[in-house]
């Protein structure tokens, strides 16, 4: 027990609550932070002291509350200051430990094509690439690249000047076009080739590493099944994956591990073809939102790695690669409309009822009574189950889907539970492009015997608030008693 | 009373054959918040739905639990199934179930028709921006604009109209 250790968790929801409960198993002290529109937030509650602050990316708001509450440790969770180096200067310079790898390999492996060139160097594969400016003979670049490719404007970002070419006679035209959208969007004409990998899987593997050169992996995780470039569902291990892929991704992994001296959690993605070639894509540097499925497989609790790996930094945390062990599998439930786009949705959690039983984990950001605005991620919760095979997994997630029930708000339940019945998901056979090419269509409409039975049960007044609260006034007071409390502490 | 239910924006007409009366099953409110229908069978036992349900602020939020032949089990949908259609007042709810508005902060970001414009049933009419994602507004059935009440680069708060449909 380090009782003089006091954590702040940098961050919000699911991960803030996840961190909370490693520290109380460990006897460790707890700080949360929380931004406008998050008052209510699950997380607020389960920290032993609170402190409002303007936004969950201001880094020097966040390292003031921490240096007035005497914190010890910071943890970054994901997304927000996870990755930002200048956050982890800031924690150096205050002088609290941040639970992470240092602020020089998240540089080295954060910019795209650093980190890709680092890749190459070290015999890493990565896509076939190449940079070419106007006048440059394209033709010649892009034979040594393959078809298809993909061309890319090299200063720019969010789609602008990308186009598909199929074969070399569409390739002077496409990169016309593309070099003149880039001067447009960018001030600059410079290109960049890939090689496009038809259908590809997303791959990834969990590492962990004692900053001193030394790493282990915690096998890999498939999360090929993303929406808008966000995953949906993830799964620990891969499924239809050779066990020499497997060995070729851990090798790989674990030398830009050693390479950049990477110290605690990270994950290495890559891309994998049809034929199991793997290219490195990019490093994560920091904690997954889908770690829960790797913890199970392994049997390791990787936020507890994290925090022993920061209070004893001269030790390996983890000194060998563990054994995975069945199938799980995690589906991130969003507040969305998949009918629409995946459209956000806005509400207050009135009532909430989480699947239970045999192999289920739920980490969940959301409790009865909280709003759900537009402020933050639509992410509300995570479902996670475990079965010895992915067979069972896949029936598993779909009977602890049909016991979910989060009233109040709309949310993407009803789509995970169409992915578990879906025949490639369950034969394991996904790419990244499975979601767009067989759910775009999606719609959630209830059939005329569920409507008949709503309807009827309506009519009967079953769902009139006073019969409700009659049966469970105790809801009902906890409904109403919570915002008062948190307004009165911010204000 | 109109037996029609409005779900994701979208107009779903109860079977006019399905007779609600048929249902004799007993309600019961079980131990855990949810309403169970329960229908006798001939063999003296009882086929049974769970059903959770609240009527919030004049919606309708429900959801069937743990039953496979229901395509929507474990489901959930809020603010689609309105208190009015199913009101007594009947008759008075079609302006308002063409109605298309916003339903989170964002900028208009283009608009697809013009008033009078006749569209078919998930034909595009604006283009809305949040959350740095681009979000379709589509029709909801087939019809005429009545009137776009929204320019490119609006700001829209939630529950802005962009569009009377009729």
């Amino acid at each position: 027990m380090k009782n003089s250790t006091k954590l702040l968790v940098a961050n919000r929801s699911e991960i803030a609550c996840r961190v909370f409960q490693s520290c109380a198993e460990m006897g460790i002290k707890t700080v949360a932070v929380f931004a406008p529109g998050d008052e209510d937030a699950r997380h607020v509650s389960h920290a032993e002291e609170i402190f409002s602050i303007d936004s969950y990316l201001n880094a020097q708001s966040i390292i003031s509350v921490a240096k007035k509450a005497g914190v010890t440790h910071i943890h970054p969770g994901y997304g927000f200051l996870s990755e930002r180096s200048h956050f982890v200067r800031a924690c150096d310079e205050a002088g609290i430990e941040f639970i992470g790898p240092t602020a020089e390999s998240m540089d080295l492996l954060g910019g795209k094509i650093a980190a890709k060139e680092l890749a190459a160097s070290i015999g890493v594969p990565t896509l076939p690439w190449a940079k070419v400016t106007k006048g440059e003979d394209i033709v010649a670049e892009a034979k040594r690249v393959g078809f298809p490719l993909l061309l890319k404007a090299a200063a720019g970002g969010g789609g602008k000047g990308m186009r598909r070419v199929e074969k070399e006679s569409e390739l002077v035209d496409a990169a016309e076009s593309a070099s003149a959208e880039a001067i447009a969007a960018f001030g600059d004409g410079t290109l960049f080739l890939e090689k496009l990998v038809d259908q590809p899987r997303h791959i990834e593997v969990q590492v962990f590493g004692d900053g001193k050169g030394f790493g282990v992996h915690l096998h890999e995780r498939e999360c090929s099944l993303q929406r808008r470039h966000q995953k949906v569902w993830e799964e620990a291990t891969a499924p239809r994956l050779r066990e020499e892929t497997r060995r070729g991704l851990f090798n790989s992994a674990l030398k830009l591990v050693e390479k950049v001296k990477y110290r605690n959690a990270g994950t290495i993605e890559f891309l994998v073809d049809a034929e199991e070639g793997y290219y490195f894509l990019e490093m994560n540097t920091r904690l997954q939102v889908e770690h829960p499925v790797s913890e199970i497989v392994t049997g390791v609790d990787l936020v507890r790695l994290q925090i022993e790996q920061a209070l004893n930094p001269n030790s390996a945390a983890i000194k060998n690669s563990p054994e995975a062990r069945g199938s799980a599998i995690e589906v991130r439930i969003y507040a969305e409309d998949p009918s629409q786009g995946y459209i956000p949705q806005t509400g207050q959690i009135e009532k909430l009822r989480w699947p239970m039983g045999a192999g289920i984990r739920v980490d969940t950001g959301i409790e009865v009574g909280q709003k759900i605005g537009t402020q933050f991620d639509s992410m509300l919760a995570k479902l996670i189950v475990y079965a010895p095979n992915r067979a069972a997994a896949v029936s598993r997630l779909h009977y602890a889907l049909t016991e979910t029930s989060i009233l109040g708000v709309g949310t993407n339940l009803n789509f995970l539970k169409a992915l578990a019945e879906n025949e490639n998901v369950q034969k394991g056979i996904m790419d990244t492009g499975l979601l767009g090419r067989e759910f775009s269509q999606f719609q959630s409409i209830p059939n005329n015997s569920e409507l008949s039975i709503i309807q009827n049960a309506r009519e009967k007044g079953h769902f009139r608030e006073s019969i409700l609260s009659q049966a469970s006034s105790q809801l009902s007071e906890a409904n109403s008693y919570i915002s008062p409390l948190w307004k009165g502490i911010q204000s | 009373m109109s037996n029609f239910f409005k779900i994701c924006g979208k107009k779903v007409e109860l079977n006019k054959s399905t007779d609600l009366n048929k249902k004799t099953g007993e309600w019961i409110f079980a131990p855990g918040g949810f309403w169970v229908l329960r229908e006798p069978l001939e063999n003296g036992g009882y086929k049974q739905t769970r059903i959770f349900g609240k009527e919030v602020r004049n919606q309708l939020s429900v959801s069937i639990l743990g039953r496979s032949d229901f395509k929507n089990s474990g489901s959930t949908w809020v603010g689609d199934i309105q208190k009015k259609t199913f009101g007594k007042a009947q008759g008075s709810s079609s302006g308002d179930d063409s109605s298309l508005t916003a339903q989170f902060p964002g900028k208009v970001r283009k608009v697809l028709v013009a008033d009078g414009q006749a569209v078919k049933e998930g034909e595009k009419l604006v283009l809305v921006e949040a959350m740095k994602m681009e979000f379709t507004i589509a029709a909801p059935k087939d019809g005429q604009v009545k009137k776009v009440c929204v320019k490119e680069g609006d700001q829209l708060s939630p529950g802005v109209q962009l569009v009377e449909m009729e």
